[in-house]
């Protein structure tokens, strides 16, 4: 499902060039579900933004699905990325002068889906908050705006979920939660789930497991 | 349709208020200058048609051609003629030489006259309009008539053979002109007696008029006509007039009126850009994250350019017609409020003024909200994991080159003059540069000395200069809008002096001509007696210029010179008259040397030089004097004057009459009646009907100013608004950490009170500076007024400055004291 040859990517600094991530090789299978983790600075969320197609490798070649998406320019890997992609994000990114609903209901919409407003009903109903449809991210908790962003990711029904620290905003209880709804709602849709995270119970609950550090893959479980 | 719906999402979700407001405002300003001054223009033209009772006057020595009237009826056009000549007007033993004015059934074709039963009325409660003159049988009169032939209303008055009953007073006739012709009183006719009179014969010297009138095209077409029978023999016997050309006075206050009409149009046009300008850039700013987020789900960039250009071509559509529908209310309100004033039935106006309106919005969207969302496509999709990632935004100077070029185009587009427009953008640049560096220099200077004070100075200077850039673009943004709002309210202050001062409430309305030398202490004494205060007292002698420098003038040469070409009023005086400025040679001290001054203009045409000898012919007799000063005239003053005026001790044993002028209240007009029973060779010639429709005019067009002020204020808090809301952010997320670590309401209130104080009174201060500088500027090159210089500016720019600006900054932001800050920072995300 997704595959990384010799990925390596470079910033400029003032100081000079850095290594973000060095000679990653990667072979994840469709349904698995993967953690990545390691500490801060390791090169966790540079690792997702190049497998999720939102940004370019300086050396080296991603393959998702069929696609290698490192030969593709941006118009080409915007079209796989509305194939196959969803995202979960740590600040739930959801827009402020949408409600619920609306926030759900836009990936659908720009799809040109008919059915788009009844869907994301659907998927608000699924992950409870059938009563909060009307109400805008200022108006709803942390836990209930993550709930909102799980709800906008599976309703895209995307074959490659993933997820950026999804339960790092959230307290503990209210990360649980969001945890359970995660993995109760990928199992069911079937995607392919790949999250980076500094928590060990979330990580526990993949089925593997990818140390970085330094830009490097340490293990992999 | 998914463009609509993000609108309508964005719309709800307060995001688009302050632009679509900008751009209705901006729309609504321009819609409703120009439909207004069109409609407007287009009425004053009708009524300034009833200067000449028509839209256009042939003037003949000769009985006008029947190829003329065909001609005009073969275009359509309504014709109506008159005839006016000097008689003698007979009853019993009295006898005046009387100005009879023969008019057709169709006089008046524009304009209406204004007539009565009681002469010398003390209120205009008698009065009456009517669009047409006297029926055949019937004589109406000025009414000074009626003293000086002692008969009341209903007598009957000899014109020529003919005898005819006065049935009614003539108080105004739109055609009668201000101009000031010492003539006799106006006796109307109608032009089927004429024949009967028996007093016009060939020969005799008579004015034939042909009055026509009809619509634009019509009167053109044969106005064209006219211009290309000039070769015909009996053409020098013929001329015509426009009514743009029969009211100087009217036609200068008009045009400043519609200059001023024009800079209120553009400067609320500018604010209104200016308020997109900045509401936009928060509109993209606000929008990165969801144009990441849209990304991130496969969007491409033209798809997303795409949504982009649609929304804002559905939003500039929409806020289009509601700013034209805005518009139109706009000059139907002050329609409505000026209606006492207007002439009935102003004719609509075309497509113009709504296609105008229209460009603007477009000028606009494209000049100063697309260049603020240009990047927002190209915004990276990663993003959405790091906001901290750089957009590639198109660059301050870009953006600004983007606006200039609209701002060009759009000062182009209203002022059709490239002088007007580069001096209006080089003038900006460089008061934006100005009061960037004052700002800059101010801060600094502040900076130090709240180190020394308390703790809400510390944290309000601090915010202001932590924020130093975005503070002077706000500032800047402030100053303009304040200098604007100041050039705004002093022109329309200067204008109203200007014309006011032309035409002062107590200007002389009545001319007394043809005084006595020994009548002249007796008429000095009555106008005592009745507590009226008379002009200076000029003594007049009727004579002729005939020779220069010992050689005979040319007839041609002298007809080159408007008011020499005839016998005119020479007068003598020792002091300059108030209303004249001696602009070469020197103005005389002692009498009797044979020395004259001579009027400037007339000058000019005549071409003659100080220290040419002229002779002049009185009567016969020949005075021959030294040409040593050239006097500017103000003609406006309402006051006697003169082309030629000699010291005292030259002219007095030419048996001279005297002139001066006077104002009477209409209630003071029975005056008249005393003084012309006494006095019955005096003259009056009464000017206050004219006076008092220019000044209904000149109120008209004050009026339409003082609304379009109101709009343009409007304009201006919008971008006071629009600036404020561009820090709106960022100050949310201060105060909301400030709150949580147990600042009280009073220290982020008071802070935020300083901080936006400071703010408006220094941008109130600079833009008073840039406010004197520009009205300086425009009453020198645009108005041609007198520089004034305006204290209150001074006072009001900072002042107003603080109070506005602080207001509005606390009503924006109060609700950050009154939401719970983890609410406050859970909104912004």
């Amino acid at each position: 499902m997704i595959t990384t040859k010799s990925l390596c990517k470079t910033v400029e600094t003032n100081d000079g060039k850095l290594e973000l991530l060095k000679n990653i090789n990667l072979e994840i299978e469709a349904g698995q579900s993967v953690a990545i983790i390691g500490p801060s600075g390791a090169g966790k969320s540079t690792l997702l933004g190049l497998i999720a197609g939102l940004d370019m490798p300086t050396s080296g070649k991603i393959y998702l699905d069929q696609y290698c998406i490192t030969d593709m320019d941006e118009e080409e890997r915007a079209k796989v990325r509305s194939e196959l992609v969803g995202f979960v994000f740590q600040t739930f990114q959801l827009l402020p002068g949408l409600s619920a609903l609306e926030n759900v209901a836009l990936p659908l919409e720009l799809r040109g889906d008919g059915s788009a407003i009844a869907d994301a009903k659907m998927y608000l109903d699924r992950v409870g908050l059938a009563e909060r449809y009307d109400h805008y991210p200022r108006q709803l908790s942390g836990g209930e705006q993550q709930r909102v962003a799980l709800a906008r990711a599976f309703a895209c029904k995307p074959t490659i979920l993933f997820a950026d620290e999804p339960t790092g905003n959230l307290d503990a209880k209210t990360g649980e939660k969001i945890s359970d709804l995660l993995f109760k709602l990928n199992s069911e849709e079937g995607a392919t789930l790949v999250l980076v995270t500094h928590e060990t119970r979330l990580a526990d609950r993949c089925q593997r497991q990818l140390v970085i550090d330094a830009g490097e893959i340490v293990s992999d479980a | 349709m998914l463009e609509l719906k993000l609108l309508w999402r964005d719309w709800k979700g307060g995001q688009l208020s302050l632009i679509a407001a900008s751009l209705v405002l901006a729309v609504a300003v321009v819609a409703g200058v120009a439909i207004l001054a069109e409609r407007v223009q287009g009425g004053l033209s009708r009524e300034a048609s009833g200067f000449i009772a028509s839209d256009l006057i042939i003037h003949s020595s000769i009985e006008v051609p029947r190829l003329y009237w065909d001609k005009a009826d073969e275009l359509g056009l309504q014709t109506a003629e008159s005839t006016q000549f000097s008689s003698m007007i007979f009853r019993d033993d009295h006898t005046h030489l009387g100005t009879v004015k023969a008019v057709g059934d169709l006089y008046p074709l524009r304009g209406e006259l204004t007539i009565t039963d009681v002469p010398f009325a003390p209120d205009d409660s008698t009065w009456s309009k009517t669009n047409q003159g006297p029926r055949a049988g019937e004589a109406w009169v000025e009414e000074r008539l009626l003293p000086i032939m002692d008969m009341e209303m209903g007598d009957s008055i000899e014109v020529g053979n003919l005898e005819l009953p006065v049935t009614k007073v003539i108080i105004s006739e739109p055609d009668r002109g201000s101009g000031f012709s010492v003539m006799g009183a106006r006796v109307m006719i109608n032009a089927q007696d004429l024949p009967a009179t028996g007093v016009v014969q060939p020969g005799s010297r008579v004015s034939y008029h042909m009055l026509v009138a009809g619509e634009d095209t019509q009167v053109q077409s044969f106005q064209d006509w006219l211009d290309e029978m000039v070769n015909e023999d009996y053409n020098e016997h013929l001329h015509y007039h426009l009514p743009e050309e029969s009211e100087e006075r009217l036609q200068s206050a008009l045009e400043s009126g519609r200059s001023f009409l024009l800079l209120a149009g553009t400067v609320g046009v500018l604010l209104a850009a200016i308020a997109l300008a900045l509401s936009s850039q928060r509109y993209a700013e606000r929008h990165k994250d969801s144009i990441a987020l849209m990304k991130s789900w496969g969007l491409s960039a033209s798809r997303i350019r795409s949504i982009l250009f649609r929304q804002i071509a559905l939003l500039g559509l929409f806020c289009t017609v509601i700013g034209l529908l805005l518009g139109v209310g706009i000059h139907q309100f002050l329609l409505w409020s000026i209606s006492d004033l207007l002439p009935g039935g102003l004719p609509q106006a075309g497509i113009g003024p709504y296609l105008v309106a229209s460009m603007t919005g477009v000028f606009c969207l494209m000049g100063f909200a697309l260049p603020a969302m240009w990047h927002l496509p190209s915004i990276e999709p990663l993003r959405v994991l790091r906001r901290d990632l750089p957009t590639s935004v198109l660059s301050l100077g870009e953006r600004a080159l983007a606006g200039i070029a609209m701002l060009i185009g759009i000062l182009f587009f209203y002022s059709s003059s490239l002088l007007m427009t580069f001096s209006f953008i080089g003038g900006a640049a460089l008061v934006a540069l100005v009061l960037g560096g004052l700002a800059y220099g101010l801060m600094t200077l502040f900076k130090r000395w709240a180190t020394r004070a308390g703790s809400i100075f510390r944290l309000s200077i601090g915010n202001l200069w932590r924020r130093k850039w975005q503070s002077i673009i706000q500032m800047i943004a402030f100053s303009f809008t304040i200098m604007l709002l100041l050039v705004m309210l002093s022109m329309r202050t200067s204008l109203l002096e200007d014309w006011q001062l032309q035409l002062p409430e107590d200007a002389p309305n009545h001319f007394l001509v043809n005084v006595a030398p020994y009548e002249v202490d007796h008429v000095q004494d009555m106008l005592a007696d009745h507590q009226l205060q008379s002009a200076e007292w000029y003594p007049m002698v009727r004579g002729r210029l005939i020779k220069q420098n010992g050689e005979m003038i040319l007839e041609e040469r002298l007809d080159l010179a408007d008011g020499l070409d005839r016998e005119v009023n020479l007068t003598w005086a020792m002091q300059l008259p108030d209303s004249n400025e001696v602009v070469a040679g020197e103005w005389w001290t002692e009498p009797g040397k044979a020395e004259f001054s001579m009027e400037e203009e007339v000058a000019g045409q005549l071409g003659v030089e100080l220290g040419d000898m002229f002779t002049f012919s009185l009567g016969g007799l020949e005075v021959e004097a030294e040409l040593t000063s050239l006097r500017s005239v103000d003609w406006d003053s309402m006051k006697p004057n003169f082309f030629i005026i000699f010291p005292e001790g030259v002219l007095e044993d030419y048996s001279p009459n005297w002139i001066t002028s006077v104002y009477l209240e209409r209630e003071d007009k029975l005056f008249i009646n005393d003084l012309l029973s006494e006095y019955p060779t005096i003259l009056v010639v009464a000017l206050d009907e004219i006076i008092n429709r220019i000044r209904i005019v000149i109120d008209r067009v004050s009026m339409g100013l003082e609304m379009m002020l109101m709009l343009v204020l409007a304009c201006g808090i919008l971008v006071l608004f629009a600036a404020i809301a561009t820090s709106f952010d960022e100050r949310a997320q201060e105060s909301a950490i400030l709150r949580t670590l147990g600042s009280s309401r009073k220290i982020v209130l008071g802070a935020l009170f300083l901080e936006f104080g400071f703010m408006g009174f220094m941008a109130g201060l600079v833009g008073a500076l840039g406010a004197q500088i520009a009205v300086f500027a425009l009453q020198y090159f645009v108005f041609n007024m007198d520089l004034v210089f305006y204290g209150w500016i001074w006072l009001v720019g900072p002042l107003s400055g603080a109070i506005v600006v602080s207001a509005m900054g606390l009503m924006r932001s109060y609700s950050l004291v009154t939401t719970p800050p983890l609410q406050s920072l859970r909104a912004l995300g």
